[in-house]
């Protein structure tokens, strides 16, 4: 009598209540084993059964057999994966990893690395400009005369020549008598403008980054050093429509998971006419509401106007064929916002512990 | 400037507006509301029951020798037998009280600011029915020495809230420096018409002709003081020495005034804007500078010298060693550039900034000159800073203020003068000076649609304009021009006129755009600056921040001044640095001349909670460099003026403190990390130059034409360093002069072909003295084989004990590679013998089996 069925059901009991892979290849063998196996014992029995029971017992045994060799092989690899299940038991994947270059870039020039690379997309060229420049760049060129109010908007570090040096080292040209020629750590980049364009025409498209200074005793929320972006335009027909597209984009892009709504308020820098603030709705709240923005729904972000006639002049270009826009980024107050960071000074006191952070 | 809402609304209805509404459009018309001081609804809640009250009588208390029973009347009813029927009986500690003053009186049931509930209650057996209130009581003051002393016009029996102004609404607005005639309520008064559209209230004219006795309608003063006084009248001349200086001077002589307190309204305007009340006349003055925009200044006329029976006034500049003190009691020298107002004899006042003391108003002045003027802006900014002194009516004069409207101020003040304190007007107006001509601009709608990038009619901005009283406005299609309002000194050009029409009509309606103009894209000079730009700097500075940070190191930003124990590390010496003239702190006196000093520093902060510290930093450094102390010919053709500045370079620096590490291995890993800087930026390992420079290691490189340029410096902190800085002395260091490297033009690079042979390996190990150069080692090798090597040192180490007094070991791999066979092992061996016993004869190398 064969019993299919009961071979059938014991093979698979017993295949899967293997504990290991040399129990699985103890009950394989008792099944397929070449000589004594129970599948080849009853293939063995098919030739003494008539033809009819031949035809239709024998598919069945072969089925049988295939699967047992499924079971089996499944069964190993269960076992495979509860054998490295079992030694991972222990695999403490919480340990720290291993260190790999731990160095981290600042996070103000990550910022600035960032911006710079939106506006080398949008086709701007970026100069490098000096950090202790004279009044007439930082000042006077930018139509902010001396004993001019608007002075006072920027307290002003000025620099005193080495000792060493003489008079032998004054100059004797009187193109330098007639302006002011005191020495100043520079209050903003916008005296790139004038910088930039001794040795360039319109059409231009520049940004100039770079650190500032302002005379100031420093506690949490002021610092005597912090980096702008400068930014202008200068071609024929530039209008107030493209300074605020161009802001516009520039935040759409800097902050592009968010969505970014303008706000321009008037304001006057000497250096443009017409001056404006611009304030971007707040990234955190989106004007909801927050302590960030003080309950406004806007960030101060940029101050920006379109250059005023006499600095075109003073650049050496043509007011009546062109025109041009400028504007200017504090680059530490935004990454201050945007990392929740509360006291100035971290940024600049080479702290590991802070700068690790980033 | 702060703007009280009731004093602004003296101007311009605009009750049915909210104040948030006000403030939202002052901000977005160019002065930023930056708060809106306002007391909320249950502050004010808790005045509820404060009155004011008028002290009928004091008796001292029965059982407390401090206390006092005051009876207050708080009943506005004029019938004195009713308003002592009603009178309360209130038990007080303040020795400040008197009869007859007006006080506030919390009345039973009041719940007062700092938290106390007056309640009936006896005191030392006396019922008290109420309380009288400090200003500390009322959270109005800090001031708690006594009771709040209201003036004598306050009105009995009013809430306290109506008496104080309490409920007064307070801008605080940022005014920029153009705008000198935002710093008044009218004309903060001019901005919301325009922008609000609704008109101004029309302002009483101000006569400044009135006749001597043609008494105004408020004067207390009986008609018989003035019989007799004319007798007394004052002969002034008035003169003005430098008209350029004092383009306009007025005064006026305002007989018999009696000073005194001001009425609580004025008291608390002035409060409210943030003035202090002195006494009336000088109130008015303030009250008007602030109304109007006009400063006043008022001198006791009785102080001021004769010069042969006339009285002076001159407005001069200081003579040599003037000195005046001034209203704020302090002494002030006097240079000749100083313009000041003075009597025959000395200085009274410095023209536009400060009166004098000497000559001041007093409560016994009689008779007071009042002056209203205009100084040169920039002449009053010049002597503010000169003199470090500052007030409201410099801050004033330097921002310009309305020349057409100098005697108006004069004539209000003159008004306000007799009404309040008394006084009668001498009739002759003292006035020097021209009257400004009315300046007039041209410009068109093209033009200011143009710069705007929004298209605006003539009829629009026409209307705007006249918004902003500007006036003859003739608009056509071709052309705009218009008359200036007097008081508006920042529109110069017509961009001013773009950005009144900007800003009245709103950016916010501007549509943006990205500057759409085709001469951008024919522009190949742009598009190749842009290029030399973003690869000689941007990228390989990125490139050289990238190895830096995979090899550990993280970035840091540090001054771009210190000291002189940082200055006295670097190899410039102190008097050729350049110096911060105007330092705050001692670590501020100096311009790096180098990063590494402020490395050291943030390195030994570091250390405190690292084991090992690893940063850099890229900046500028300012070199002194003579030869920009004469401008160079090349820049003077382009305009460019460095005369006097320093170089600026752009430096990379870093340390790297391992205390655990020696000398040598934190040497070898910058080396490592220089090299392989270069090679990010195409130079080979070999294009370097390592050479001894004193203690420091000079680092030189190969430029495509094979020369060498040296570029920066390397080495291990010296002894000076340590004596400063806590760090360890096996620290080490490295500053590369960007500037200088990012100009290098990399040797081209050839690559080598790959032997398809396998390489043959070999060890050697070897014993030298310590001066044997490893670089003389390599160079051995080389030379005493003809097979082609590769060599690299995997083992270093100098320890006396084991090697003996200045020995060295190294271990050595050496890789034997031909490209056109298969090297045999026999034949390896026996250059490994050829170079084994060079190094021995050559070096004296001991070779370790």
């Amino acid at each position: 009598m064969i019993d299919i069925k009961k071979l059938n059901q014991d093979s698979e009991n017993e295949i899967r209540s293997a504990k290991n892979a040399d129990e699985l290849f103890i009950i394989e063998k008792k099944y397929l084993a070449r000589g004594d196996g129970e599948v080849v014992k009853l293939l063995r029995q098919l030739k003494d059964l008539p033809d009819d029971e031949k035809r239709k017992v024998g598919p069945e045994i072969q089925e049988l057999k295939k699967h047992i060799e499924d079971l089996a092989s499944r069964r190993r690899r269960e076992i495979e994966d509860e054998k490295q299940l079992e030694s991972e038991k222990n695999f403490d994947i919480s340990l720290p990893g291993l260190p790999v270059g731990r160095g981290s870039a600042h996070p103000i020039t990550q910022f600035m690395d960032r911006a710079v690379d939106i506006f080398m997309r949008l086709g701007f060229e970026v100069v490098d400009e000096r950090e202790v420049e004279n009044e007439f760049y930082n000042f006077d060129a930018l139509n902010t005369p001396k004993d001019h109010p608007a002075r006072d908007m920027q307290d002003t570090y000025y620099v005193m020549k080495p000792e060493s040096w003489n008079l032998n080292h004054q100059s004797r040209d009187s193109r330098f008598k007639i302006q002011d020629s005191r020495i100043l750590l520079r209050t903003q980049t916008s005296g790139a403008q004038i910088r930039a364009m001794e040795n360039r025409q319109p059409p231009v498209r520049i940004i100039s980054p770079g650190r500032v200074f302002r005379h100031e005793a420093t506690d949490a929320s002021h610092e005597t050093t912090f980096n702008q972006l400068e930014c202008f335009v200068i071609d024929k027909n530039i209008k107030v429509g493209d300074l605020i597209g161009t802001i516009k984009e520039f935040f759409a892009r800097m902050y592009y998971d968010k969505d970014i709504k303008l706000r321009v308020r008037p304001h006057f820098f000497p250096f443009v006419e017409p001056g404006m603030e611009i304030d971007i709705s707040c990234i955190f709240c989106n004007q909801k509401g927050c302590s960030v923005c003080k309950h406004s729904g806007w960030l101060e972000s940029a101050g920006s106007g379109i250059i005023h006639p006499q600095v075109l002049k003073n650049m050496g270009v043509d007011s009546k064929i062109y025109s041009g826009f400028a504007f200017g980024f504090g680059i530490d107050r935004m990454v201050m916002v945007y990392y929740g960071i509360d006291d100035i000074r971290l940024l600049y006191n080479g702290d590991l512990r802070f700068l690790k952070q980033f | 400037m702060k703007l009280p809402l009731s004093w602004l609304q003296d101007f311009i209805d605009i009750k049915k507006i909210p104040a948030e509404k006000i403030a939202d459009g002052l901000t977005l018309s160019g002065s930023e509301a930056e708060h809106i001081g306002k007391r909320a609804a249950e502050e004010l809640a808790r005045f509820d029951k404060v009155v004011v009250g008028q002290i009928l009588e004091i008796q001292k208390h029965p059982n407390a020798d401090k206390l006092q029973i005051a009876k207050i009347n708080i009943s506005s009813a004029s019938s004195v037998t009713r308003s002592a029927l009603s009178a309360l009986t209130i038990v007080c500690g303040a020795p400040n009280i008197a009869v007859g003053q007006k006080v506030p009186v919390a009345l039973i049931g009041a719940a007062l600011p700092n938290g106390m509930a007056i309640e009936r209650r006896k005191i030392r057996d006396v019922e008290s029915e109420g309380m009288l209130c400090s200003a500390k009581e009322l959270g109005l003051a800090e001031d708690a020495a006594g009771i709040y002393i209201l003036s004598q016009d306050a009105r009995i029996g009013e809430s306290l809230v109506k008496t104080l102004g309490l409920d007064e609404i307070v801008f605080d607005l940022d005014i920029t420096p153009n705008r000198g005639d935002c710093l008044s309520i009218r004309g903060l008064a001019r901005e919301v018409s325009a922008l609000f559209k609704k008109s101004l209230l029309t302002v009483p004219p101000f006569l400044l002709s009135r006749p001597l006795r043609g008494k105004t309608r408020k004067s207390t003063r009986p008609p018989a003081d003035e019989a007799g006084k004319d007798a007394e009248k004052i002969d002034l001349e008035v003169r003005v020495e430098d008209e350029k200086l004092c383009p306009k001077y007025s005064a006026h002589i305002v007989y018999d005034v009696k000073v005194g307190e001001s009425p609580q309204w004025m008291k608390n305007r002035l409060l409210s804007i943030g003035i202090r009340p002195i006494n009336n006349i000088v109130d008015i003055t303030n009250y008007l500078m602030m109304e109007l925009g006009q400063p006043l200044h008022a001198f006791d006329a009785d102080k001021i010298t004769n010069s042969k029976l006339k009285k002076m006034i001159v407005v001069r500049k200081a003579r040599k060693g003037e000195r005046i003190v001034a209203l704020d009691n302090k002494v002030y020298e006097l240079n000749q550039e100083v313009l000041v107002i003075a009597d025959a004899e000395r200085p009274i006042a410095i023209a536009g900034i400060m009166g004098g003391r000497d000559s001041s108003v007093d409560n016994e002045t009689k008779t007071i000159i009042l002056e209203a003027a205009q100084f040169d802006p920039a002449a009053v900014r010049k002597t503010s800073k000169t003199l470090n002194l500052k007030s409201d009516s410099s801050y004033r004069f330097e921002r310009g203020i309305d020349a057409l409207r100098v005697e108006q101020a004069l004539g209000r003040a003159v008004e306000l003068i007799e009404q309040i304190a008394g006084g009668r007007r001498d009739p002759k107006l003292y006035d020097i000076g021209k009257t400004p001509k009315p300046r007039s601009i041209k410009t068109s709608a093209e033009f200011i649609s143009n710069r705007l990038g929004k298209e605006i009619s003539e009829k629009e901005i026409k209307q705007i304009l006249t918004s902003l009283d500007f006036s003859a406005i003739s608009a056509s299609a071709s052309a705009i021009s218009a008359q200036i309002p007097s008081w508006r000194n920042d529109i110069q050009i017509p961009e001013d006129i773009v950005e009144e029409v900007g800003r009245i009509a709103g950016y916010g309606n501007i549509a943006p755009t990205i500057f759409g103009n085709d001469s951008m894209l024919q522009d190949n000079e742009r598009a190749k600056r842009q290029e030399i730009g973003l690869t000689k700097s941007m990228s390989s500075i990125r490139n050289i921040k990238d190895v830096l940070i995979g090899a550990g190191f993280s970035e840091c930003l540090l001054y771009s001044f210190y000291g002189e124990r940082h200055a006295k590390l670097t190899d410039v010496s102190l008097d050729n640095h350049f110096q911060v003239a105007n330092p705050i702190n001692p670590d501020q006196i100096y311009l790096r001349t180098s990063l590494t000093p402020r490395l050291y520093e943030a390195g030994e902060k570091n250390f405190n909670n690292f084991s090992e510290v690893r940063i850099f930093e890229i900046g500028r450094v300012f070199l002194p460099n003579h030869e920009s102390g004469s401008p160079p010919k090349a820049r003077l053709a382009k305009g460019g003026m460095n005369h006097g500045l320093p170089e600026e370079q752009k430096m990379l620096a870093g340390i790297l403190i391992n205390a655990e590490k020696s000398a040598m291995d934190n040497f070898r890993e910058i080396k490592g990390v220089i090299e392989q800087i270069g090679e990010r930026l195409n130079f080979a390992k070999d294009d370097f130059q390592w050479k001894a420079d004193g203690a420091k290691t000079a680092i030189s490189v190969k430029d495509e034409n094979g020369e060498l340029h040296i570029i920066g410096n390397c080495g291990i902190i010296d002894s000076r360093v340590r004596d400063i800085f806590k760090i360890p002395e096996s620290t080490a260091l490295f500053e590369i002069n960007l500037s200088a490297f990012l100009e290098i033009q990399p040797p081209l690079k050839k690559t080598k072909p790959i032997s398809e042979f396998p390489a043959v390996l070999r060890d050697i190990s070897l014993v030298v003295d310590q001066s044997v150069a490893y670089e003389k080692i390599a160079q051995s090798i080389k030379q005493s084989s003809k097979l082609p090597i590769e060599i690299k040192l995997f083992d270093y180490f100098a320890d006396e004990k084991k090697l003996g007094k200045d020995k060295k070991s190294l271990a050595i791999h050496l890789s034997f590679q031909s490209p056109a066979r298969t090297l045999t092992s026999e034949e390896v061996d026996k250059e490994m013998q050829k170079i084994s016993e060079a190094l021995e004869k050559n070096l004296n190398a001991q070779i370790r089996k």
